[in-house]
This record gives C-alpha cells, structure tokens and sequence, in this order.
C-alpha cells in the first residue's frame, strides 16, 4: 500500500501532501487534548502492523489496520496514520517522505468510511457482525482503488501495475475484514463505551 | 543449589565460549579473515565462505591453525563473510566497501522510531495544552 519514493509525478505528489494537510490541520483543530494518547495507541498500532506480513502464496501482505483505527478515531486517523508513516519512511524504507502526503491520503480517507460505518447500528448479531467485517473490509478496498487510480493516473505505463496491486490487496481485504469483526466484537464484550464515543 | 544456581549464572559465559567471532580485513592483496571462539582458541578447519548478494558462494576455505584464512580480492563483489564451525556453530558478518555507509541496525531503528513517536506525541500535546 505503500507507494515509494521515486515512482510519483511531481503533480501528484504536491496535490496529495496539499490535500493531506488540509485534513491533519482539520483533525489537529478537532483535536481535544485528553484524545492524545488514544491517538498515539493507534499510531504505533499502525506503525507495528505494516511489520506483520501474511504470506498469500509466493507472496505476502502486510496488515493495515486502517478500518479499526477509522472506526475508533474518525477524523484524528488522519493524525495517526501521517506520524505512523513518516516514522516508516524515515527509517524503515517503507512508502517514503515525499510520497507521505499521498500515502497518508490513500489509507487515511478511505479509514474515515469505517467511521461512518459505525454509526449505522443494526440490533440482528449477524448484522453486527457483517457491519464489524464492513469496517475492515470497506477502508482497504477503497484505500486499493485510489492506490490503483494514484498509479493509472501517473500514465499508462501503471495501468497493468495498478491492476496487478489491485488484485492482490483482494485477500488483504477479506483478512482485515475478519480481524476487524473479531476485535470490534472483543471491544464491544469487554468496553463497549469505546464504540459508542463520538468521533 | 547455590551450586546450579551458579552455574546457571555462568551460562551466558559458557555459550559465548562457543561463539564464533569473524574479524574481517581488505587489504591490498585480498581479504584476511580471522574466527576464533575466545582469544586463546582459534576456529581451526573452520569453513570460511565469502558471499555476494544473493548468498551465493564467490569462494570457500579452510581457516589456518590461528583461524586465519587469506583470499585473494574476488571479481565480484562481496556481501558478507559466513564462518562455519564444528557442531554447527557459525557466524556471518556483513562486509562494507570503503565510503558505504553502514545501515542502521534494526534495534537502532526501532529505538528511534520510539523516541521520535513519543517526542512528537509530546509536541502534540504541548501544542494542545497551550491552545487550551
């Protein structure tokens, strides 16, 4: 998901990190001061889950995580996200730090989905179930659409790429769709109130 | 029991008994490998491999009686030196070109990573706090 350094246009590149800091100035804002920590948990979640990879046949994908920490920090997941993938860029090699602002755009807007996914409450338990999947699921297909739409529109030599990235973020979703459902179930049993803040 | 509880306190010395230090050398005429367990113990016979990028083997030898092994500068270049050892110790050491820089070590990197995450979270915070 990460795209690295090298591979952007210039155009892009400014108009992503313009469009990203347009959203952590507005995250910043609605920021309250006692949310920091709670912020800085699922920064370093984040930060920690891009290490675990799952091997898909003779490759692998990493985790993301980005559907959880949309639907517990709405907006502030954009705060998240940037430092998480500034601290990868800058010493890990993941993504990089002039791709940060397009990167943090394609998993940060796509996590706020899963907010708004939230605020839907079904009373059937299978219904809970599917829309705690959704939350996983939702945030990593669209975080590969714009991945995808970020290549293609850097020319059409990425077409073939972005379809090929596409199409192995498929399993990813299913993966992050499950995980999602079981931890979102596992905050509901033991503190609910957590999913029931205002984000 | 103080006995076992003494000997379980000199474990760690015992098992870097058995570690195989690899000291590697350029020098104008080739590269001068030296292994040994502990100052006093060489790795004799040991297996020594010079490896390029994708692990393969550039050249293999034996190491001396002092642990030391010679080899003349390979066309290809190198990536890091393996030094295989008896009981299937062994040790691999990166090797580093004059004027490449050495890359940081994962447990830096980590380290950093978490003091640079708190230092900003901090700022954060000191921003907000102020702002209030």
């Amino acid at each position: 998901m990460h795209i690295s350094e090298g591979v952007l246009s210039a155009p892009i590149l400014i108009a992503g990190s313009a469009v990203t800091l347009g959203f952590l100035l507005f995250a910043f804002k609605h920021l309250k001061h006692e949310e920091i920590p709670f912020v800085a948990v699922f920064s370093a979640l984040f930060f920690v889950a891009s290490f675990i990879h799952v091997p898909i046949g003779p490759a692998s994908v990493h985790l993301i995580l980005s559907g959880i920490i949309g639907a517990l920090l709405g907006i502030r997941a954009f705060i998240a996200i940037f430092i998480a993938l500034f601290l990868q860029g800058l010493l890990f090699g993941y993504g990089g730090i002039t791709t940060l602002g397009i990167n943090t755009f394609n998993l940060a807007f796509p996590a706020l989905f899963a907010s708004w996914i939230m605020l839907i409450s079904p009373s059937n338990p299978l219904l809970k179930k599917v829309q705690f999947f959704l939350v996983g699921f939702v945030p990593i297909l669209f975080s590969g659409f714009f991945l995808c739409s970020t290549l293609a529109l850097n020319g059409k030599a990425f077409f073939s790429v972005a379809k090929l990235v596409f199409a192995s973020q498929i399993p990813l979703m299913i993966i992050e769709g499950i995980i999602s459902m079981f931890a979102l179930l596992f905050i509901q049993r033991v503190y609910p109130s957590l999913l029931r803040r205002k984000v | 029991m103080r006995i076992f509880a003494l000997l379980f306190l000199l474990t760690p010395l015992l098992l870097s008994a058995h570690k195989v230090n690899v000291f590697v050398k350029k020098e104008q005429e080739g590269i001068m490998v030296k292994a040994y367990f502990t100052k006093s113990s060489p790795c004799r016979e040991c297996e020594v491999n010079l490896l390029d990028k994708e692990d393969k083997v550039i050249a293999t030898k034996k190491s001396d009686a002092s642990g030391e092994a010679f080899f003349e500068l390979p066309q290809r270049d190198i990536q890091s030196v393996e030094v295989i050892a008896s009981m299937g110790h062994k040790n691999v050491v990166e090797f580093f070109h004059k004027g490449e820089k050495k890359p940081l070590s994962l447990a830096f990197r980590l380290a950093l990573a978490f003091v640079i995450f708190i230092s900003l979270f901090l700022l954060l915070y000191v921003l907000k706090k102020r702002k209030k």
